[in-house]
């Protein structure tokens, strides 16, 4: 699609052609800021950790740790992280989602890496006064764990993690592990569909992801640090695709033991045991992934995909599949592999973590 | 034989996507001369891979996982010196920093990705063409129908439909048009000024603009029509008398 209008406004008719920049509606009367910025965006929702982070804090809290075109990550005082991001990124855990209106970007806003980050009233500031992030209308976000609608039959959520499976093939990005599904989830789709070449990350990979599920399956959990730090930081980016694999496969755990009575405590050790393991392995702002996602705790695309492979048709984890695997180029379907995985583990009656 | 010379730099702290990073690895390992390249954050897992890959040196074993290590390996120190350049332009780029901006795939999502957009250019087999060139009607764009094969009464459907929303078809079957300076499809880029141009011949357009152009004078618009024969009523043909 186009703007074509670009280059001034049309002279001889055409007129309809030439649409005003879309001005932002205005925000509530009683949000106007208390601080004057060039960028003024408001929270719509906050993530549980996130919010505890920056509880009860006054005056600089972290400094800017990274910039996308999606995210402006936030290393705070004690080491830890959030991340102000697009809405089209999702709620998260650690993450303050705004209203940057869409097609603009994070990188434009000109914020600078290690620039400081205040807290101020219900406001954070970037960047000196660059930017300014309101929060005095924003949710708190939890992931949402018990899923109330009616669980489907064993029988039927198999038939999900196939359709997912087969989605994730055919639509997936495979620049990361996504190779690895087909490999490693049956879904039929391995007969017909040729095998597509591994990368050099996936071939590493894929005999370590084998040995890992093996002792998770076996419950040998004090052997899973070694199969671990075989994986996690595996993959060129910030957050590495093994790191994303590793992330989706503790979520579906904790959410599948606990909405299908699975042995919740047993799946615990198994995650603190995974994302202890990944520590200084890899990159902050994956290591904090890792640790919410052993917590159960992620994005809400990834949780509402579980919650669809659990009580819903097909189709519908088939969209929310699709919707899943946008994010973030190779993260989705990174993630989305993981969820497969802990998926298979769980609906494996000889498996240690095994719901059934 | 050649003797291969390699090179490690290691940025502190310059966090990139995965994306990012793979685009960047592909396309300077493509260069001539270049035997390998690998850019990726310095995870023990990662700082093995290239050791494996024969990058060995105190730089890589003192990064750490929030580092970016670039690793060359070239046929010449020239080759060398540009390819480490092409990779610090490439992630200094501008498009580097938006690769992971969303890439829609359906129309729907990309007037949400894109809502000052008021135009859409569709180019696919003609029998599915008038499903698109509908809902970008109905999202509120005018539209370019690059497609051939679209049959008449779809045609006329389509151009119904825009005149009752005061929108403009161009097309099917359209392949040159300039609108407020744009170039689309088969298009010249030539200067913009007072004469429109409609034209059901693309070659036309380019051909009556671009000597327009080397005579001093400009475009404001230039519309093309498509190839099909218009009828008085037509709503294109009545658009087109305004001009």
């Amino acid at each position: 699609m186009i703007n074509v209008n670009d280059f001034g406004n049309g002279e001889l008719g055409l007129s309809h052609l030439v649409t005003e920049q879309k001005v932002r509606s205005p925000t509530r009367g009683d949000s106007r800021p208390s601080t004057v910025a060039p960028h003024h965006l408001n929270a719509t929702s906050i993530g549980s950790a996130a919010a505890n982070r920056i509880r009860g804090k006054r005056g600089v809290i972290g400094r800017v740790h990274s910039i996308f075109s999606g995210a402006i990550d936030v290393t705070l005082l004690g080491g830890s992280m959030i991340s102000i991001v697009r809405e089209e990124v999702g709620s998260g855990p650690i993450n303050i989602v705004t209203d940057l209106p869409r097609g603009r970007s994070m990188a434009e806003l000109g914020v600078k890496k290690n620039a400081e980050v205040l807290r101020k009233d219900g406001e954070i500031l970037i960047g000196g006064k660059a930017v300014l992030v309101s929060m005095r209308h924003s949710r708190l976000y939890r992931t949402e764990k018990d899923f109330p609608t009616k669980l489907r039959s064993v029988s039927e959520i198999r038939a999900n993690v196939a359709v997912v499976a087969r989605t994730a093939t055919r639509r997936g990005h495979h620049q990361g592990l996504g190779t690895l599904i087909p490999l490693l989830v049956p879904s039929g789709i391995e007969k017909t569909k040729r095998p597509v070449d591994l990368n050099s990350f996936s071939r590493l990979a894929l005999p370590r992801v084998r040995s890992l599920l093996s002792e998770i399956r076996e419950g040998r959990i004090s052997e899973l640090g070694t199969e671990v730090q075989n994986l996690a930081g595996l993959g060129p980016g910030l957050t590495p695709s093994s790191d994303d694999m590793l992330s989706g496969l503790m979520v579906s755990l904790a959410l599948i033991a606990h909405n299908l009575k699975g042995d919740a405590e047993n799946v615990r050790r198994v995650n603190r045991k995974i994302a202890l393991s990944a520590r200084k392995r890899t990159t902050k702002l994956s290591e904090e992934y890792l640790s919410q996602a052993a917590r159960g705790e992620t994005n809400e695309h990834f949780q509402e995909l579980i919650k669809k492979m659990l009580t819903a048709p097909p189709n519908e984890a088939k969209s929310s599949a699709e919707l899943v695997l946008k994010v973030g180029e190779t993260s989705g379907t990174d993630t989305v592999l993981g969820i497969l995985l802990g998926f298979q583990l769980s609906l494996d009656e000889k498996s240690a973590v095994g719901v059934v | 034989m050649y003797s291969y010379l390699f090179k490690i730099i290691v940025e502190k702290g310059n966090y990139r996507d995965s994306v990012t990073l793979m685009k960047v690895s592909n396309e300077v390992s493509k260069l001539k001369g270049v035997s390998q390249a690998a850019v990726l954050m310095a995870t023990p897992l990662n700082k093995r891979f290239i050791t494996d890959a024969g990058f060995e040196g105190s730089e890589v074993e003192k990064a750490g996982p929030d580092d970016l290590i670039i690793a060359i390996e070239a046929a010449s120190g020239e080759v060398l010196q540009s390819s480490v350049s092409r990779v610090e332009e490439m992630l200094s780029s501008r498009a580097s920093m938006e690769a992971e901006e969303i890439r829609p795939r359906t129309l729907a999502s990309a007037v949400k990705v894109m809502p000052d957009a008021n135009l859409a250019l569709i180019s696919i087999p003609g029998r599915f063409a008038k499903r698109e060139a509908m809902n970008a009607l109905e999202s509120g764009l005018d539209v370019f129908l690059f497609s051939s094969n679209v049959s008449r009464e779809d045609e006329v459907e389509l151009k119904e439909a825009a005149k009752a929303r005061n929108f403009l078809v161009m097309g099917p079957d359209c392949g040159t048009s300039i609108i407020n300076g744009v170039v689309l499809g088969f298009g010249n880029l030539v200067r913009r000024g007072s004469v429109g141009i409609v034209s059901a011949s693309g070659t036309g357009i380019q051909q009556v603009s671009t000597l327009l152009d080397g005579e001093g004078l400009g475009i404001s618009h230039a519309i093309g029509t498509g190839g099909n024969d218009l009828f008085p009523s037509h709503p294109v043909r009545r658009r087109a008398r305004r001009f």
